[in-house]
């Protein structure tokens, strides 16, 4: 298993989906190396090895969630407006982009963790099939709860037509 | 996945969204949309919802992993980021590839998996990452030592030992299982699971006065060092 090749594909969109998930820089690349980690150590059998690290790295953040007794704590809404990454655009449009980075955070944060963790899998490409083995559900149950949360995000997000750009 | 139903439900109609419906589900949500207003509108309303969820996403300011590439040596240490250090502490430390530094995660895999530029410099590859029948780690033990499986096990049996020595180490012995250490603030825990058969020797140094093993399902054990040099648990159900 060609580990630096799989680190190279796949650990941008593994952060990516973990910082959504926990709203933690930190956290989130705390959990990819882990996953590399368990790779290295005992690489899986598993066929489909994007999906087995997204699994282990998401069971690591349950596992830390549970020991700690907390849920997971997503970033507050003045985190969420920090600028990070390119330089800052003019006033105006940087407070809009932070107001809809805040609104995002909290949809997010209305969400269980389950219904989190589903709709963030999706978005980075899984399929049903593949989140329900990651969440131990069925498909039946990854679609509705995909549904629940477009449903809840849309109680707190304008997305039945207000542009959110 | 086909049923019986004869109306689509949502669970349904987001597999119809994500083309991931079956001929029979798609046939089944074109027709109940054409035949039925509320059907519609609701697969309309979940499209949109939805395009503009991923849009709103994408909106969001991930930042660049940086960690990832470059690790800040002066992070303070934490109970997640300790684990990490010392898991790639023991990797690096039973690959022989010498004293533990603090490299670039990618740097790391490369180096762990034995294919980074030594190939191009001829130097001999390092062994790669097959699996490991025992793993020994080395940590600090606090006075009060407290040892956590996380699962009861099919098998297998923890020893905890006390010798002289100035840290303590944990070792593992396993058939090809994925049970692993964590070591925590008070103590050390077992990652295992209740299918495992793994045995586990804990040695700690004399400092340790105290120690707490703790299995799920069992009273949990208390009990001095003191006249105590070597204590065998069964830990299979």
């Amino acid at each position: 298993m060609d580990v630096a090749k799989l680190y190279d594909e796949h650990h941008a969109a593994l952060f990516r989906y973990l910082f959504r998930l926990t709203g933690d820089g930190d956290l989130a690349a705390d959990a990819v190396q882990e996953a590399f980690a368990r790779m290295l150590a005992r690489p899986p059998r598993d066929e489909n090895p994007k999906a087995w690290l997204f699994t282990v790295a998401t069971n690591h953040i349950r596992k830390l969630a549970n020991r700690t007794k907390r849920r997971l704590t997503l970033l507050s809404a003045d985190r969420a407006t920090r600028q990070v990454g390119d330089a800052p655009p003019a006033p105006d449009a940087a407070a809009h982009a932070g107001q809809v980075r805040a609104a995002v955070r909290v949809a997010l944060d209305a969400l269980s963790d389950r219904e989190r963790t589903v709709l963030l899998m999706r978005e980075e490409g899984f399929a049903h099939r593949e989140i329900a083995d990651a969440i131990g559900t069925t498909t039946g149950s990854v679609g509705t709860m995909i549904a629940r949360a477009l449903d809840k995000l849309a109680e707190r997000l304008p997305l039945d037509g207000e542009d959110m750009s | 996945m086909m049923t019986e139903r004869s109306t689509p439900d949502d669970a349904m109609l987001v597999r119809y969204i994500d083309k991931q419906a079956s001929d029979e589900e798609r046939a089944l949500v074109d027709a109940a949309a054409q035949a039925d207003v509320t059907i519609a509108a609701r697969l309309a309303q979940l499209q949109r919802r939805s395009r503009a969820a991923s849009t709103a996403l994408r909106s969001e300011d991930v930042p660049t992993p940086a960690s990832l590439h470059s690790f800040d040596t002066n992070r303070p240490p934490t109970a997640e980021g300790s684990r990490t250090w010392l898991r790639a502490a023991i990797l690096l430390g039973g690959l022989g590839l010498g004293a533990f530094a603090v490299p670039p995660v990618r740097a790391w895999i490369l180096d762990v998996a034995g294919i980074a530029d030594r190939q191009e410099t001829g130097e001999a590859p390092v062994p790669g990452p097959v699996p490991i029948d025992t793993v020994a780690i080395f940590f600090d033990a606090p006075p009060e030592f407290l040892i956590e499986l996380e699962e009861a096990q099919r098998n297998g049996q923890l020893i905890v030992r006390v010798a002289d020595v100035e840290q303590a180490s944990a070792e593992l012995r396993t058939a090809g299982g994925t049970e692993s250490f964590f070591v925590i603030p008070e103590g050390i825990q077992i990652v295992n699971g209740d299918v495992s058969t793994a045995e586990y020797e804990i040695t700690l140094p004399r400092s340790v006065r105290d120690v707490r093993v703790r299995i799920p399902g069992v009273e949990e054990v208390i009990y001095t060092t003191a006249g105590n040099e070597r204590r065998v648990f069964p830990i299979g159900r």
